[in-house]
């Protein structure tokens, strides 16, 4: 009986592990092969990654790739923390949460695609925002969204704030009252209690839930796809463009690998952040 | 309490901001005239109902579907044997591969979709359902795993051994203890997986074709030359369902998160 | 003794349950007061309503003449010890002793000196750079303690501050809590629901039940003369001997009429027309000596003999009750079956009315 208990991971395991081995890591090798090979069949060579790293344009991308991941992030958090406040610590009638958790949760129920189109029509010369902004007198005539980073970026906000609201929101409901109690017990009044307890109690859980906010919008590939025009380029866009449209896999793949090596960075960095704010309360 | 209005100010500005687009997309897909105009002019269900005859639409709605769910199934078949390997014994590896098996969460769905793309490519496997399917059920069995390895506790544990000491062998105790314990997280994951798959385009659009296309990938190639009201009214259909979903699964499971136990 | 804290009527209800029914409270400067009770019988409400955590339906609370009801919670001049200390894990020891003479605008270096004097008085003096999760449950307790002293209140209000601690602990912690609230006069108000914890460190206990106090008064005031039954029975344990008055004479109605004539009781005439009397199990005594010949006595079958190392507790079955005695010592020479006779002195019965 021990010895099958011993064997039993291993036969459980078995298949996912062999699936996974098969369709998740060999295709990556693969895409890191092709990385260190050269375009025309001459064997190893690192020219492709020198021809991003060493490359005006593709710097100028990837810069491109995270601003528009920074920006992104800072406003969700702007914007996420105040509405997860309001939803954990302000809301008391239980039915008006469940229908603004049903707001949060509805549109990462449907696809990118339509996320951004709702942008798509909103943003565009005579679209909802310009008419608004020119009704309101802030515009004389309409701005261009479509095609900058400020459009790609409000689309992508849209696209990731749940999940920051969520993640402040759930590290926000557990921190124990009790603390904040003893906060005012001794004296401190309530905006000092948010900055002395509260706030970096919830800072490790806001900081993990930022960066896989982060990861998610440098990896992005539909938002910005729509939303650019053309005209502006971010790393997932060049990377399907290697593959769909110059066919050059050697190119991509190196592309691929840089995209991939700095998601693996920010995922280990969200990881020992988070483990610190496990370790508290 | 100036604090308290300002972050209710803030809070009421995102609420808009979310629920705005969905609100403009339904509007603009009943509008009578033939380019896309919110205010709507007019109220029709004529680009709905065109969708909703047009073959190439419901077989790729078809598609999506059967998608999912073959993906589901096997990411189901797939990780509930992994989370039970996972959580029952030590053994040296072990974190590494549940980092593994978890790993597609965070990493970009484009890279994955190419680098099965150029693999496939070497074995003849691509553009086909299977190729669909295998590329699915990598990104989706992660959300099944996430999810049962959240209901293993040790109570559970202590239950399988409760099992085990009253004579049960392994294959009875699963179907009999272990199965009706997890099936909330199981049932959760499946969902998610399910949802995922289905509104997937970026491991899509490198397998799909002229005959086999699933809605997103249609909608994605569509949007990019022409902007109508069929798009909006294919949009609408989805935030529909989308609502239809989350509300029964408000009413079955509850969804009466970020509340505090206080 | 100037009253510190005035609790005056006041009421605080939850749907249908009445958590606090016109609760009334004066506690003097110095004084060791304990709010003592069964869960849910609202000690723990009282103490968070006075802390300022609670919202009152009804009623006023002053502290030292000035009615704190309008005030929020951290400009009442109280501090407080929380059940599970609540101490600040992001902050060292020495952060969290701090932390209220800092929030009061007291600058670094003086509010490091005093946070230091605190812990000094608890006894941590060197335990200043650590951090509580590194600290064990009886060390926790003191830097809790240490940082509600360090702003010198006047009233410190305790919540079931030793109930996790393990037994030997919390005995040690109960005699160190009573020698630094005698010795820094501060007026404590301690909430638990261990009547030998209330006995032992309490100037007076507040025996409190469904919302109300029963009973104010000291250790051996509630414990020889309890108000109610529920006071008599929740305090130690008793023996609850039901009882008529026919003229002057007490029947017993549970000891197979026993009759006890009033004038042997403490109460002499004043005894109710029917009640309760109330007999503890030391002052029921099996195998009377000659001393008590004249004592009433009961005779009883023994159902159970419990050796509790330093006494040895009887339960007896007499005709209608099952009675409890108490000896001291560890060898009774009674034997399970055996037929037992038990004596009393009147004197030790106090009767409660049957209105209670």
């Amino acid at each position: 009986m021990s010895s099958a208990r011993r064997y039993a991971p291993v036969l459980l395991l078995g298949l996912p592990m062999a699936f996974f081995t098969a369709f998740f890591l060999a295709p990556l090798c693969v895409v890191a092969l092709a990385s260190v090979m050269a375009r025309d069949g001459g064997g190893f060579t690192l020219a492709n990654y020198t021809g991003i790293l060493f490359d005006g344009y593709h710097w100028d991308v990837i810069a491109t790739t995270f601003r528009i991941g920074l920006g992104t992030t800072l406003v969700c958090i702007l914007l996420g923390y105040p509405l997860a406040w309001y939803l954990v610590r302000i809301v008391r009638w239980h039915a008006w949460r469940r229908a603004c958790v049903i707001i949060l949760v509805v549109p990462l129920f449907t696809s990118n695609i339509v996320r951004s189109f709702g942008w798509m029509v909103m943003l565009g010369r005579n679209g909802l925002v310009n008419d608004t902004l020119q009704g309101l007198g802030l515009l004389d005539r309409p701005m261009r969204f479509l095609g900058t980073e400020l459009g790609i970026l409000i689309g992508m906000v849209y696209v990731l704030l749940p999940f920051v609201v969520l993640a402040v929101g759930n590290t926000l409901a557990r921190v124990d009252p009790a603390l904040e109690q003893a906060s005012s017990d001794l004296g401190a009044a309530p905006w000092q209690t948010f900055l002395h307890v509260t706030l970096p109690l919830t800072l490790p859980g806001v900081i993990s839930g930022a960066i896989m906010v982060l990861t998610l919008a440098v990896s992005a590939y539909v938002t910005p796809a729509l939303l650019s025009g053309g005209r502006v380029t971010v790393l997932a866009v060049l990377i399907f463009q290697q593959y769909a449209s110059v066919f050059d896999q050697y190119h991509g793949g190196a592309l691929s690998i840089v995209l991939l090596v700095l998601t693996l960075i920010l995922v280990a960095a969200a990881n020992r952040l988070g483990q610190a704010g496990g370790r508290t309360a | 309490m100036i604090a308290r209005l300002l972050v209710r100010l803030v809070a009421w500005i995102a609420l808009v901001y979310l629920a705005l687009p969905l609100v403009v997309i339904l509007g603009a897909s009943v509008t009578t005239t033939s380019f896309l105009a919110f205010p709507p002019q007019g109220w029709t269900l004529d680009w709905y109902r065109k969708f909703l005859a047009d073959p190439s639409y419901v077989s790729a709605f078809l598609t999506s579907a059967a998608l999912a769910g073959v993906a589901t199934l096997a990411a189901v078949l797939l990780s509930v044997p992994a989370a039970l390997a996972l959580t029952r014994n030590r053994f040296p590896g072990r974190d590494a591969i549940s980092a593994l098996l978890l790993s597609p969460l965070v990493l970009p769905y484009i890279v994955l979709g190419a680098a099965l793309l150029q693999f496939g490519g070497l074995f003849g496997l691509t553009r086909s359902f299977l190729s669909l399917a295998i590329g699915h059920t990598v990104i989706v069995a992660p959300f099944v795993l996430r999810s049962v390895l959240a209901m293993m506790t040790p109570e559970q544990r202590a239950l399988e051994e409760a099992s085990s000491d009253l004579g049960a062998g392994p294959w009875q105790t699963f179907f009999l203890v272990v199965l009706p314990q997890i099936r909330p997280g199981l049932v959760t994951g499946a969902i998610l997986a399910y949802i995922t798959s289905f509104i997937n385009v970026e491991l899509s659009i490198f397998n799909t074709t002229a005959d086999l296309n699933t809605i997103p990938v249609k909608l994605f190639n569509y949007v990019q030359y022409t902007i109508d009201p069929t798009i909006a009214a294919v949009s609408g259909a989805t935030i529909i369902a989308a609502v239809l979903i989350i509300v029964i699964l408000d009413l079955t499971v509850g969804l009466d998160m970020l509340s505090e136990k206080r | 003794m100037s009253v510190l804290l005035d609790v005056q009527g006041v009421s605080k209800r939850y749907g249908a349950h009445q958590a606090l029914d016109a609760v009334d409270l004066r506690v003097s400067q110095g004084e060791f007061v304990a709010l003592l009770g069964p869960s849910g019988c609202g000690k723990t409400s009282l103490l968070r309503a006075i802390a300022g955590f609670l919202p009152i339906d009804g009623g006023r609370i002053a502290i030292d003449g000035e009615d704190v009801g309008r005030l929020p919670a951290h400009r009442r001049p109280l501090n407080t010890v929380f059940q599970n200390y609540a101490l600040f894990p992001h902050m060292t020891v020495e952060e969290n002793v701090a932390y209220g003479p800092r929030r009061q605008g007291i600058a670094r270096a003086d509010a490091r000196r005093r946070a230091l004097e605190a812990l000094a008085m608890v006894g941590l003096e060197n335990m200043g750079a650590r951090y509580p999760r590194d600290m064990s449950g009886g060390q926790q307790q003191r830097v809790a303690l240490a940082r509600a002293i360090v702003n010198a209140p006047k009233l410190l209000l305790l919540d079931e501050p030793l109930s996790a601690l393990d037994l030997k602990l919390r005995r040690r912690m109960q005699f160190e809590l009573k020698h630094l609230q005698e010795r820094l006069g501060i007026a404590f108000v301690f909430v638990t629901h261990d009547q030998e914890e209330a006995m032992t460190m309490a100037d007076r206990i507040v025996v409190m039940n469904g919302g109300r106090i029963e009973q104010v008064g000291t250790g051996p005031q509630i414990y020889r003369a309890p108000a109610s039954r529920f006071v008599a029975e929740f305090i130690g344990e008793a023996n609850m001997l039901p009882f008529v008055r026919q003229g002057d004479v007490l029947r017993m109605t549970g000891l197979a009429g026993l009759d006890i004539p009033v004038g042997e009781l403490p109460v002499n005439g004043a005894a109710p027309m029917r009640g309760t009397a109330v007999l503890r199990p030391e002052d029921l005594i099996p195998m009377p000596g000659d001393n008590m010949a004249r004592a009433p006595r009961i005779d009883a079958r023994v159902t159970d003999v419990i050796r509790a190392g330093s006494h040895t507790m009887v339960l007896a079955q007499s005709a209608d009750v099952l009675l409890q005695a108490r000896m001291p010592g560890d060898d009774c020479g009674l034997a399970v079956g055996a037929t037992v006779t038990l004596a009393f002195d009147p004197a030790r019965l106090h009767l409660i009315g049957s209105a209670s």
